[in-house]
């Protein structure tokens, strides 16, 4: 049975309080034990009953504040009850501030949990049932201003805060942190009462401008702070000794795991708060202070190609700011000299002249498939690091000991690389390694800062293969110029794809041709005609020159050469055909070697059948003889007999002389060879030579005209400009086909100037005229 | 310019030019005539024309102010005078008669030596009056010897002009553009304050001419 007296004299405040009192403090000391509603019902009943009360007896003795009788009722008494209610709160924690001295660490922590939680269980029914009080007089001391008035419950928060909290919060985080040294220690924790003891000190975070809103201010100055003080302290000792006895490898797992405990512990007991202070301190101390460390063993885990680790290194230092930065620096360097060293070994296997493509861009696709996959593996494709690659990449495929002459050499090997893909030969690559080949040239390709030498060889192998017909593959052809076309632009590629529509063009053509001629010969015509086709080429497109060297047709074939004329100019008036003879061919069927009753089949230069051919009519002829009916140049006319000679189809007199003048060239009747076709027109490696150094002339002149129309361009559009600007963007323009040099677009300038393409301006600046 | 210099030196010299009233182009006219030679067609100065005028005028042929008289007089080329370009020139200049035009020598000249934009302006107008009709560059001797002709007094004195020549003699060898001839006015201007050219960068606007110079002049510094 309720053992509470009768509901107080609503007018008595002594009366009212000591029955408060005696109700508070049974839910403060003994909620356990229970409370009927009758009572708690009594409480708030007397609580509303003295608030509302007209004329209460004012006894002075428990009234601590008097106001001079200016407030009207409710308000003053309210006033005497929340003063009150404060002295006993402070009494009751005064009493609790005393015991806690006999505890210490764990026992200390067990005792303040144990208060705290049933102090704020109390204080949620007292402020439940103190509500009149809140309702009227505290809010209407709070709405005008009054500084220490808060909620009933609040005022419980804030008791706590100033009457036991700020004595005894220094023994109980000393507590706290020697539970949490013990758990970095390695021992097992009771991480419930941490996260107890975080959880009050927030509570007690009040916003002074709004009661309702909480903050961490409490829980930052007496948690956080000396939390991360002690951490500091932990680690920067515990790092300091770990470093002496142990490599730097093994501190870098140490490091790692530590940090990614420290996370845990956040996620597990701490406010999440405390994250990033948190994680920026142990950064500092166990990275920043040690990145020297680190830093110092990057090389040798570079040389020792160490994944895991580099990647363990990335990922610490990635955490701190600037501490990659030297990584990037030597990962560069490291990296550009490991593409030298490879390109220093294989030009020295290998002598200038006899270096193979395959080797040298093998070579090079070799590094940088090495530091490429290190970028993705260890250092998550980082931008920066991708960059730091791709200027080390570019740094050696343009300068290395191969290029020493001159950078054109690599886009020179990288097309004959091309080539050699894309060339029929016995050991072709199948379709899908010859894909995924074309698409490592094309890694090459991105780091060739002479983009227009690539095209320039590109285009003349290409346009052999077309001409010759010894392409492997269209499909090929047409994906590696389609990659072209993707990095370069339309522009770039342009003319190799009018040579492929040249070569469309040319089949329609003889096409054509034939039923031209079945059209206009008689039979007998057409059964005497060669077997003949023919490509036409258009001249712009096709980097072709004309022969150099005069040359008689032979007679057998003036009248195919005079008839596919009619039918083409009748076709195409006003066109005007170049005959390329040094790059024809042609089947004749020799019937002289006794050694064979089936005629061999020799395959040979239309320069070579016009020699053949003379042999018809005689088995001997001079030197001079030869000469003068073919009036073919010696540098055309030596090498080709020469093949003739070292193929026993002509024997020389005297035997074993040089080709020249004073010799005879006899036909050898015992000639023999085991095949029945014999492939004698080889191209003469001396010509190989000299079509080089054309291709690297012609990249010169077309250099200075790609300047020049860039400058005009550019002017064009600017109308004025000042001359450093128009510097600038003209080697914008031209970065992609190559690196202009700062006089040579002073040069272009100065004739565009003398053409009066271009006029000075005033200060510096040129004006573009139309 | 050519309007404002004639005010400009009728108020200093009212005597001089309108003292007895307005130019006589009439006279202008005879003075031409007097100087003309048999073979000359009727409204031209020949060279040999020109010396007998200089001569009366006691003007020497390499006298630098042949050349602001010449601009004056709308000369195209070296050393020819057109009877409209002499008539007019004089009228507006205020001379008709050989002692004013002695007179009037003597100011072009001042204004030569004294004023920096018509030194400019006369500097610039010389290359296409220096250069063969119908040519683009200008002979090199023909530049070197206009170059010392306008430029000694005025920059001869770091040495760079001479220099400059001594370069074009061995190095260049070529005939000089028009943009040459008037950034070289630029350089030698700035040379002036920069005799040593420290500051000069082969990667500013000059044309690639005066970067080959700067080159060389460093060079043989060393």
């Amino acid at each position: 049975m309720p053992l509470h007296p009768q509901t107080p004299n609503r007018e008595d405040l002594e009366q009212t309080w000591q029955y408060l009192e005696s109700g508070i403090s049974k839910i403060m000391n003994n909620l356990r034990q229970g409370m009927d509603m009758h009572a708690y019902m009594g409480i708030y009943t007397a609580v509303h009953n003295f608030c509302t009360s007209q004329k209460a007896v004012n006894s002075s003795s428990t009234s601590l504040h008097h106001q001079g009788g200016v407030h009207r009722g409710a308000h003053l008494l309210g006033e005497d009850l929340y003063n009150n209610l404060i002295h006993y709160l402070s009494a009751h924690l005064g009493g609790l501030k005393q015991q806690s001295a006999q505890y210490t660490n764990e026992a200390l922590l067990g005792f303040y949990i144990r208060e705290w939680d049933r102090y704020t269980t109390a204080a949620k029914f007292i402020n439940h049932q103190f509500r009149y009080l809140n309702r009227h007089w505290v809010k209407r001391e709070m709405d005008e201003g009054k500084k220490n008035i808060y909620d009933v419950y609040t005022q419980h928060l804030v008791r706590w805060k100033l009457d036991l909290f700020d004595s005894v919060q220094k023994n109980v985080m000393d507590g706290v942190l020697k539970l949490v040294e013990k758990q970095r220690n390695g021992e097992t924790i009771e991480t419930a009462m941490v996260k107890s003891i975080v959880d009050s000190f927030v509570s007690l975070g009040l916003d002074e401008n709004d009661s309702s809103k909480s903050t961490l201010d409490v829980y930052r100055e007496f948690f956080e702070k000396p939390f991360l003080e002690v951490t500091n302290v932990y680690y920067q000792l515990e790092s300091k000794q770990f470093v002496a006895e142990n490599s730097v490898v093994e501190y870098m797992k140490k490091a790692e795991t530590r940090l990614s405990e420290e996370e845990g512990r956040v996620h597990v007991y701490l406010h999440p708060d405390i994250m990033i202070p948190l994680m920026k301190t142990c950064q500092r101390v166990l990275i920043q202070e040690h990145k020297t460390l680190l830093h110092d063993e990057f090389q040798v885990l570079l040389n020792n190609d160490r994944q895991d680790d580099l990647k363990r290194m990335y990922n610490l230092l990635s955490r701190i700011t600037e501490g990659l930065e030297p990584l990037r620096t030597k990962f560069e360097a490291h990296v550009r000299k490991a593409g030298l060293e490879a390109i220093e070994k294989v030009a020295n296997e290998n002598a200038d002249d006899n270096l193979e493509p395959k080797v040298y861009v093998d070579a090079l696709l070799e590094v940088h498939e090495k530091y490429s996959s290190l970028v993705k593996i260890a250092f998550k494709e980082d931008t920066e690091f991708v960059r730091s690659l791709d200027n080390a990449c570019r740094e050696f495929v343009n300068r290395n000991k191969v290029c020493k002459a001159a950078s054109s050499k690599s886009p020179e090997l990288l097309a004959k690389y091309a080539d050699s893909l894309l060339k029929k030969s016995a050991k072709a690559a199948e379709e899908a390694d010859l894909e995924s080949k074309l698409e490592s040239i094309m890694t090459v390709f991105k780091y060739v800062e002479d983009k227009d030498v690539f095209q320039k060889f590109y285009s003349r192998m290409l346009a052999k293969r077309l001409v010759h017909a010894t392409s492997a593959s269209d499909d090929a052809e047409t994906s590696m110029i389609g990659k072209l076309k993707d990095a370069c632009g339309f522009e770039y590629t342009n003319k190799l794809q009018r040579m492929f529509q040249d070569m469309q063009i040319s089949k329609d053509l003889n096409d054509s041709y034939k039923e031209w001629m079945n059209n206009t010969l008689d039979e007998e015509s057409l059964k005497t005609a060669v077997d003949f086709s023919i490509q036409v080429l258009g001249t712009s497109f096709w980097p072709l020159t004309p022969p150099n060297t005069p040359f008689n047709i032979p007679q057998v074939i003036t009248k195919t050469y005079d008839r596919f004329q009619t039918f083409y100019f009748q076709k195409h008036s006003g066109r005007k055909l170049n005959w390329l003879w040094h790059l024809c061919k042609g089947d004749v069927k020799a019937t002289f070697a006794r050694s064979s009753k089936v005629p061999f089949t020799f395959h040979v230069s239309t320069y070579q059948m016009a020699i053949l051919l003379m042999f018809n009519d005689a088995t001997s002829y001079t030197y001079e003889d030869i000469e003068s009916t073919t009036s073919l140049s010696r540098d055309y006319l030596d090498p080709s007999l020469g093949v003739f000679i070292k193929a026993k189809v002509l024997n020389i007199e005297p035997s074993g002389s040089k080709v020249g003048p004073g010799t005879t060239l006899v036909l050898n009747t015992d000639f023999k060879s085991k095949k029945i076709r014999v492939n004698l027109n080889m191209a003469v490696r001396a010509e190989q030579k000299q079509e080089t150094e054309d291709t690297h002339k012609t990249i010169e002149e077309d250099r200075k005209l790609l300047m020049q129309s860039a400058i005009v361009r550019i002017m064009k559009s600017r109308k004025k400009l000042k001359h450093a600007v128009l510097v600038l963007e003209t080697i914008a323009q031209i970065k992609s086909r190559f690196t202009p040099k700062v006089p040579d677009i002073k040069k272009c300038i100065d004739i565009l100037l003398e053409k009066e393409y271009l006029e000075r301006l005033d200060g510096d600046r040129l004006g573009y005229l139309a | 310019w050519n309007l404002e210099l004639a005010i400009d030196s009728y108020y200093q010299n009212p005597n001089a030019s309108s003292g007895t009233g307005p130019t006589n182009q009439n006279a202008i006219n005879a003075i031409f005539d007097q100087f003309k030679q048999p073979n000359d067609s009727p409204d031209t100065y020949s060279i040999g024309a020109t010396m007998a005028y200089f001569d009366a005028l006691g003007l020497q042929l390499d006298d630098v102010t042949v050349v602001p008289l010449s601009k004056a007089l709308s000369s195209e080329t070296m050393g020819e005078f057109t009877r409209k370009g002499f008539t007019d020139g004089w009228m507006q200049l205020g001379a008709d008669s050989l002692p004013r035009m002695q007179a009037k020598l003597q100011e072009l000249r001042q204004q030569l030596d004294t004023n920096d934009e018509y030194f400019k302006e006369v500097y610039k107008w010389a290359f296409g009056w220096a250069k063969a009709p119908g040519g683009k560059a200008l002979a090199l001797e023909n530049a070197i010897e206009m170059w010392k002709l306008l430029l000694t007094s005025r920059f001869g004195g770091n040495g760079h002009l001479d220099r400059w020549a001594e370069f074009l003699e061995e190095k260049w060898k070529k005939s000089i553009p028009k943009d040459t001839w008037n950034m070289f006015y630029e350089f030698i201007v700035d040379a002036k304050s920069d005799p040593t050219l420290t500051g000069y960068d082969e990667n500013g606007s000059y044309p690639s001419t005066i970067d080959a110079y700067v080159d060389y002049y460093r060079n043989q510094e060393q």
